[in-house]
């Protein structure tokens, strides 16, 4: 316990890369247009909240005119596209978050988990120095001769993946304690409910007959809640942090594909680039100059984790100074690895390297006896 | 955080309010949220709670107006404002049908009452109805149907 919080207090003042908060950053612009939507309509039409049935929290908190309103949810729409764009990142992002966290207080009416679970990232994200890379701040400052891409302080993003991975172990703890939903009532009354409108979208009617079975949620719920427990433990210990992520991706496109849940989903999708490790370029990936990985490997590599060497020879060798001690592995091990860290590549490539290191019993990743060199 | 990002960070010793900052954000941060997460289970919103999905229950409201006389009027007979104007979303516009309670029952239903209110506050042409009463049917999780009536502050009128 006090080695632990020996480690949690020199981690505090730790410093790291923040490249894939940037790539969050510019999925953050997006998602908030999308949260801002219904409320966007009602000012387009000349309305607001204040217009028809709303609760306050309390009788002093500050309500803006319709016409201030109105002019904070323009800038608001202005700061979310500069935010994907990287243009004044950081107060474009906070002014978001100021913005979000606002109208959430605004009126009883207005709160959902998704849209609490959004001002969180904004938080932390405008924090972090959201601009640093991937935007046109970092451009404007190449062009003017300043320095680039520098690290930021990582307490937020600490505080965030604690927080995240509460909001996960609070959602399954309160299933777990709720003997309608552990039973599978909750989600097979759902199913009964939405019966007619689901066979009316094309379900087929076996499935519908699977969900509506009370057997079959018996099962699925205890399945559903510990899937939440799993992601929520999962997350917060590195080698159990990958498979964690992909659950969590099939976990949140499964709730997208059958649930109305706003933009819970996308948020909680694109929450998932703040497990990544801090660190760019650790990777060292040598390829054929012809190869697959040498023509898509930099383009899919959002996250800066490869520094890939082309090369005339035909192997693909793999550095990992990433890892706590560095590893070397090469042919396809190599490749299978280069494309289960690739976010685009990972859902769909992961599980083969997680069935091949279960069937060999531990990774054949070997200690480098000397640096790679390209054409080596 | 683990110590494989430990090693792949920087870290420098640090002083005065760069030092102690982070670590009363961190520590009002983490307590807020799990005093959040207690409090959400005896809180009509639960918010900050995180209980999502929560039930499957499901409810309908019949609502009259009340004169002053005490004859009881279907609400929209002949009354100068339409409920569907008034009161928009969470489930609350079209309260005669029966919808899923998407937040909880109690959540739910404490919109509902708060809405019945606000119509009753809100509707000053209305010179005629001394109050709303509505008749609230609920299925809790298909346990039921149970009832129960809520009615809104008696309006001032002349």
């Amino acid at each position: 316990m006090i080695a632990m919080l020996k480690r949690l207090n020199t981690a505090i003042d730790a410093s790291g890369s923040v490249r894939a908060i940037a790539v969050l950053r510019i999925t953050l612009g997006p998602i908030v247009l999308l949260h801002l939507r219904p409320f966007l309509e009602d000012v387009r039409a000349g309305t607001f909240y204040a217009g028809r049935f709303y609760e306050p929290y309390f009788d002093w908190f500050p309500e803006a005119s319709f016409e201030t309103y109105r002019a904070l949810m323009w800038v608001a729409v202005a700061a979310a596209i500069t935010t994907t764009l990287g243009f004044f990142s950081r107060l474009s992002v906070a002014y978001l978050a100021g913005f979000v966290g606002y109208n959430l207080a605004l009126s009883t009416l207005h709160f959902q988990h998704n849209r609490l679970f959004l001002v969180f990232i904004l938080v932390a994200v405008a924090a972090l120095r959201p601009g640093n890379h991937l935007s046109l701040d970092s451009l404007i400052r190449r062009r003017r001769g300043l320095p680039t891409n520098q690290p930021a302080r990582l307490w937020p993003l600490w505080l965030l993946r604690i927080e995240v991975c509460t909001v996960y172990l609070a959602s399954a703890t309160s299933k777990l304690i709720d003997q309608d939903w552990w039973s599978g009532q909750v989600l097979r009354l759902r199913a009964v409910y939405t019966r007619d409108l689901a066979l009316d979208s094309g379900a087929p009617s076996w499935a519908i007959d699977l969900l509506t079975d009370p057997d079959f949620q018996w099962w699925f719920s205890k399945v559903a809640v510990l899937t939440e427990f799993f992601i929520g433990f999962c997350l917060l210990h590195r080698r159990t942090r990958l498979a964690a992520i992909w659950v969590a991706v099939w976990f949140h496109l499964a709730i997208e594909l059958t649930a109305r849940v706003q933009v819970f989903s996308y948020i909680a999708l694109a929450a998932l680039c703040i497990w990544v490790t801090p660190a760019e370029r650790r990777r060292q990936l040598i390829v054929p100059k012809d190869s697959a990985l040498a023509r898509w490997l930099p383009r899919l590599d959002w996250f800066a984790r490869f520094t890939v060497h082309p090369d005339d020879g035909s192997r693909v060798l793999l550095v990992d100074d990433s890892a706590p001690s560095p590893r070397q592995s090469e042919g396809r091990a190599a490749a299978r690895f280069a494309w289960s860290r690739l976010p685009a590549t990972f859902p769909f490539v992961a599980p083969a390297l997680l069935l091949r290191r279960t069937r060999h019993a531990g990774p054949k990743a070997q200690r480098p006896s000397s640096p790679p060199r390209p054409g080596q | 955080m683990t110590s494989h990002d430990a090693t792949e960070t920087q870290t420098e010793r640090r002083g005065g309010l760069a030092w102690l900052l982070p670590r009363v954000v961190i520590a009002v941060v983490l307590c807020t949220q799990l005093v959040a997460i207690v409090a959400a289970y005896d809180n009509d919103h639960r918010q900050g709670g995180f209980q999502m999905f929560p039930e499957a229950s499901r409810w309908n409201a019949d609502i009259v107006r009340v004169q002053t006389d005490g004859t009881r009027i279907p609400l929209e007979d002949n009354w100068e404002y339409r409920w569907a104007d008034l009161v928009q979303g969470r489930g609350l516009t079209y309260p005669q049908r029966w919808h899923h309670a998407d937040s909880g029952l109690r959540a739910q239903l404490a919109f509902f009452e708060a809405a019945l209110d606000w119509v009753a506050d809100n509707t000053p042409e209305d010179t005629t109805t001394l109050y709303l009463e509505a008749t609230v049917a609920y299925l809790d999780n298909g346990r039921g149907p149970q009832t129960a009536v809520f009615r809104s502050e008696d309006r001032a009128i002349e």
